[in-house]
């Protein structure tokens, strides 16, 4: 009678499934477990894999929503350039946290900027000049003008962009991605220090989708921007 | 019976192999793909079910009628239904396949989650030997596996 269970249909054992909290052990039953268990993982959390092991991640969960990488202590460059590359539809990429440890802090935005710049994910791969990314989380890094603007012009489909004590960022950076990210909804300015004040005011007016700012630290005027149905605290 | 005949009207299911269910019409149609032949007005009787047998009919109406039972408290369901899902597995394999194919979505979750719970904390031998599946990976392929399997889930 229990061999029938082979002919569940998979949209069966993908409802048993989503069950389960851990699929570690699913996923080493058979070839057809371990791909519908990789169906359901949406997001990873990366420490310190090899590239190998990266790539094999990769190409392993098809449906990845969500990389987080702020507590990775590998390559990040090469890291970034992998998932870059990987034809994921992802949705938030976590690049970057605050923390204590410099070293950290260092590795972090030296990459980060790369991925805006760098033209081996961006300008010689065609097929991959448009990164699929909604969320950026930036938050404390040293990315730039120069860096936004490349997120700006292949990242046209972001809607969340974290800038938090992002110093090295000006008015221009910022003006370069609203403009260009037509879905932009929420921008996080706080302690952007470079950024002008006066731009939330031009950034509202002209980018209807947004839905809610965080300014680098005063409002010029409070009523211009409640009267485009905008949030900010 | 406390309902009246207006509200009871009776509809007749086929089985695969041919046996006939006769079931009050505001039960059946907790089965969606019933419901819609109903809406369709083409719920003629019988209405053959070809992807379910008799005995599996009879569970799945069952567990329909206490559903449709405006009286029952969901505690009074729920122990129900913990004793409901107490079957052997061919009778839950079969339940599944039925609950898929007439779109009942609460008998599906509920004897998921019973298949879940039989799964959960199993080691992989274990969970081979209960659904007797044949572990088609190479050696070489499940250490990989394994290996990739620290990253991806801790």
């Amino acid at each position: 009678m229990a061999d029938t269970y082979k002919v569940l249909p998979q949209d069966c054992w993908k409802l048993i499934f989503s069950r389960l909290d851990i699929l570690e052990d699913v996923s080493l039953v058979c070839k057809e477990f371990y791909s519908i268990s990789n169906s359901l993982i949406h997001s990873i959390e990366l420490y310190e894999p090899t590239v190998q092991a990266l790539c094999r991640l990769l190409k392993r969960f098809p449906d990845l929503k969500e990389i987080d990488l702020r507590l990775f202590h590998g390559d990040l460059d090469l890291a970034l350039t992998k998932i870059a590359r990987s034809g994921l539809n992802l949705e938030a990429l976590y690049v970057s946290f605050q923390s204590e440890v410099s070293l950290e802090i260092v590795l972090q935005p030296r990459s980060l900027r790369e991925l805006g710049r760098d033209a081996k994910i961006f300008g010689t791969h065609s097929e991959l000049s448009e990164l699929k990314l909604e969320l950026l989380e930036a938050r404390g890094t040293m990315i730039d003008d120069e860096g936004l603007a490349m997120i700006a012009k292949r990242c046209s489909g972001l809607q969340y962009l974290n800038l938090n004590d992002c110093s090295e960022v000006t008015t221009r950076g910022v003006k370069e991605v609203v403009e260009k990210c037509t879905k932009l909804k929420e921008i996080n300015l706080y302690k952007c220090c470079n950024v002008g004040a006066d731009i939330l005011v031009s950034m509202v007016c002209s980018r209807p989708s947004m839905r809610r700012t965080i300014p680098c630290h005063f409002v010029p005027n409070k009523d211009q921007i409640l009267h485009h149905g905008v949030l900010w605290f | 019976m406390s309902l009246s005949p207006s509200t009871s009207k009776m509809l007749s299911l086929k089985s695969s192999d041919g046996k006939v269910l006769e079931v009050e019409e505001h039960v059946a149609v907790l089965c969606e793909t019933i419901k819609s032949l109903v809406e369709d007005g083409c719920a003629d009787s019988p209405i053959p079910l070809a992807n379910v047998d008799g005995a599996t009919l009879g569970n799945v109406m069952e567990w329909c009628k206490k559903h449709a039972d405006q009286k029952a408290s969901a505690d009074d369901l729920e122990d129900w239904d913990a004793e409901f899902v107490e079957r052997d597995q061919g009778e839950l394999y079969h339940l599944i396949m039925a609950a898929n194919y007439l779109n009942i979505k609460g008998l599906l979750d509920l004897i998921c989650q019973k298949v879940a719970d039989m799964i959960k904390g199993k080691h992989p031998e274990k969970i081979r030997e209960i659904f007797n599946i044949e572990n088609d990976f190479t050696p070489e392929q499940q250490e990989q596996i394994r290996k990739d399997n620290s990253w991806a889930f801790e």
